[in-house]
């Protein structure tokens, strides 16, 4: 596979500016549109058009691009542009296990205990992930489930937006104590790989093949148990009107899911 | 000069995943009339749910939107089970689980379209995996709790379509305002829309530099489908006695996947055409599939030169 010369890594750096400045562009005219007269019609055909048409010439320009782009790369051939992730240490790690040797037949071996060491901190790490995940999602749930937040008669966009500031830092808190346990469990993993190497050196490989368990018939029970549930779901939806429920919705335009409000 | 124009119209052929998803966007889109006309169809195949991603509201619709059904569903959950639309989902899910993700979603195609556009890509890694469970906080969130909560004080809100949901504003709202015949809608775009547009464009320009960006961190019925893409009757698996573990799948893979065959895996079975030791296959009727490795051998034969072109087609794609 060939790689990018100088020019093509030009070409696509010019490429994702202006792929991005076309973003930045389209919702800059939509706020421009709405901030000129908030809350009072402020969309019209004649505005959107004069609008659309003062950012026209850089639409042009991205779609010639996007085509130049397109032609060039596919005539040029393929590229080692390399968009495979890397292995993470915890896959190499439950690879390497497979052929080390079984840790609790070596209880007072120094390598296992520091093998042992590092599992334990990792599981620590998990446990405190899971805890502060746990907590974020009863705040969640208390603040869904209490009707003061959610009553039908009141501005219920006000009502979404208070309930996102509430949620949002609970979710941003699960998410980045997940992303740090991530981090911490490589870098274990990558100690744990050093130490198993050294205890397949010391002691040899295992040389025993796990066996596979063949789960296929309780799972095709499971299958067909669910077929048939589900099938009979319809059948009593079907008799107690949900069907006709679901076409008198689709056969109206929802002007809420479309954002005519 | 005359086989490098040969190899760019060979290149340009469709594979058979693809074909498959511009007729299935096709189907689920298949009122043309609406576009002319500026209506959304109203006939009887609207009972029925689709199963991908496609607003009911968008002109050519002609089933009913599962997510937006669903919502609608649980709104009037007090005075009716919502076990139509619930069994319309849960056999979608035990059928194909997320093979309608890789194979059947318009929004899904529309994603991978925009992400052929030439530009320097963000690889997949430890992050995106963990920031690939907020659809199911969303799911919860916007398609459940919150439809539930207002539906018991008899106010329908399909909380996700109103807020989130791209398909709606782009398919519904851009192509029916569009139209000369429905002017008057213009009246009622304000903040919702502004908002929603923002949305759009946030997820097209994101999806140029991320894979799937919108099915991997946000769609939740791709979360719903995931959870049964283990045990779904379609879909890929992998030979476990003739697997070595090289990990090439998941590396490979541009999806989230920790294994192939998990709930962020979209069973669009490229990570066959890595695999060295053919031990990943379709589950149920693999036989009688014929393998796209036969298609990339009769792509190759129009190439005369080098055998070496056979690769780059192939790496193309």
């Amino acid at each position: 596979m060939k790689k990018y010369n100088k020019l093509e890594k030009v070409l696509l750096l010019i490429m994702s500016v202006q792929t991005i400045l076309m973003g930045i562009f389209f919702i800059i005219q939509a706020s421009r549109i709405y901030f000129a007269n908030p809350g009072n019609d402020p969309y019209t055909r004649e505005i959107v058009v004069k609008y659309l048409l003062q950012i026209f010439p850089i639409i042009i320009l991205w779609i010639l691009l996007i085509i130049v782009c397109g032609v060039y790369f596919n005539i040029k051939g393929s590229y080692s542009y390399n968009d495979k992730a890397k292995i993470t240490y915890k896959n190499k790690l439950s690879i390497i296990l497979k052929v080390a040797p079984v840790l609790s037949s070596y209880k007072n071996d120094f390598l296992s205990k520091k093998i042992n060491i590092e599992r334990k901190k990792r599981m620590l790490v998990w446990i405190i992930t899971t805890v502060v995940v746990s907590i974020s999602a009863i705040m969640g749930l208390l603040y869904l489930i209490n009707n003061k937040h959610f009553i039908a008669s009141g501005n219920n966009n006000q009502q979404v937006k208070n309930m996102c500031f509430y949620l949002l830092p609970w979710i941003f808190l699960s998410f980045a104590v997940s992303i740090f346990a991530i981090f911490f469990s490589e870098r274990s993993c990558k100690k744990e790989i050093e130490f198993v190497k050294e205890l397949i050196k010391v002691n040899g490989k295992n040389n025993e093949k796990s066996t596979i368990t063949n789960h296929n018939k309780l799972i095709n029970i499971f299958r067909c148990v669910i077929c048939v549930f589900a099938i009979v779901m319809i059948v009593v939806g079907i008799i107690n009107g949900g069907a006709n429920d679901v076409l008198q919705k689709a056969v109206n335009i929802c002007t809420e899911c479309i954002g005519l409000g | 000069m005359l086989s490098k124009i040969k190899s760019f119209f060979v290149k340009l052929i469709p594979s058979k995943r693809r074909i498959i998803q511009l007729y299935a966007a096709l189907l689920h889109n298949a009122n043309i009339k609406g576009f002319v006309t500026g209506e959304i169809f109203k006939g009887n195949s609207k009972n029925v749910c689709a199963p991908g991603l496609n607003c009911y509201s968008c002109p050519g619709a002609v089933a009913a939107c599962p997510l937006g059904s669903l919502q609608n569903a649980l709104a009037e959950s007090k005075t009716k089970l919502p076990t139509y639309v619930l069994g319309i989902i849960l056999l979608y899910c035990i059928i194909f689980g997320r093979t309608i993700c890789g194979w059947l979603c318009p929004v899904g195609l529309g994603q991978e379209l925009l992400y052929k556009i030439k530009t320097p890509k963000l690889k997949k890694n430890k992050v995106t995996r963990i920031l690939s469970y907020f659809k199911y906080v969303l799911l919860f969130v916007l398609v459940i709790a919150l439809p539930l909560i207002y539906g018991l004080q008899n106010l329908p809100f399909p909380a996700f379509c109103k807020y989130v949901c791209p398909a709606g504003t782009f398919e519904g709202a851009i192509f029916l305002v569009s139209h000369p015949k429905n002017v008057s809608f213009f009246s009622m775009l304000d903040v919702l829309f502004t908002w929603k547009f923002v949305l759009l464009v946030v997820f097209i320009v994101a999806s140029i530099f991320i894979y799937r960006f919108f099915c991997r961190f946000f769609c939740p019925l791709g979360a719903i489908y995931g959870l049964f893409n283990k045990i779904s009757i379609l879909g890929v698996k992998v030979n476990k006695e003739k697997c070595t573990n090289c990990n090439r799948c998941v590396t490979n893979c541009k999806m989230d996947i920790k294994t192939v065959g998990d709930h962020e895996c979209i069973q669009c079975g490229e990570c066959r055409k890595v695999c060295d030791a053919n031990a990943i296959d379709w589950k149920t009727i693999g036989k009688l599939i014929k393998s796209d490795i036969d298609n990339e051998e009769a792509i190759s034969e129009v190439l005369v030169e080098s055998p070496n072109k056979k690769d780059e087609v192939i790496n193309n794609e």
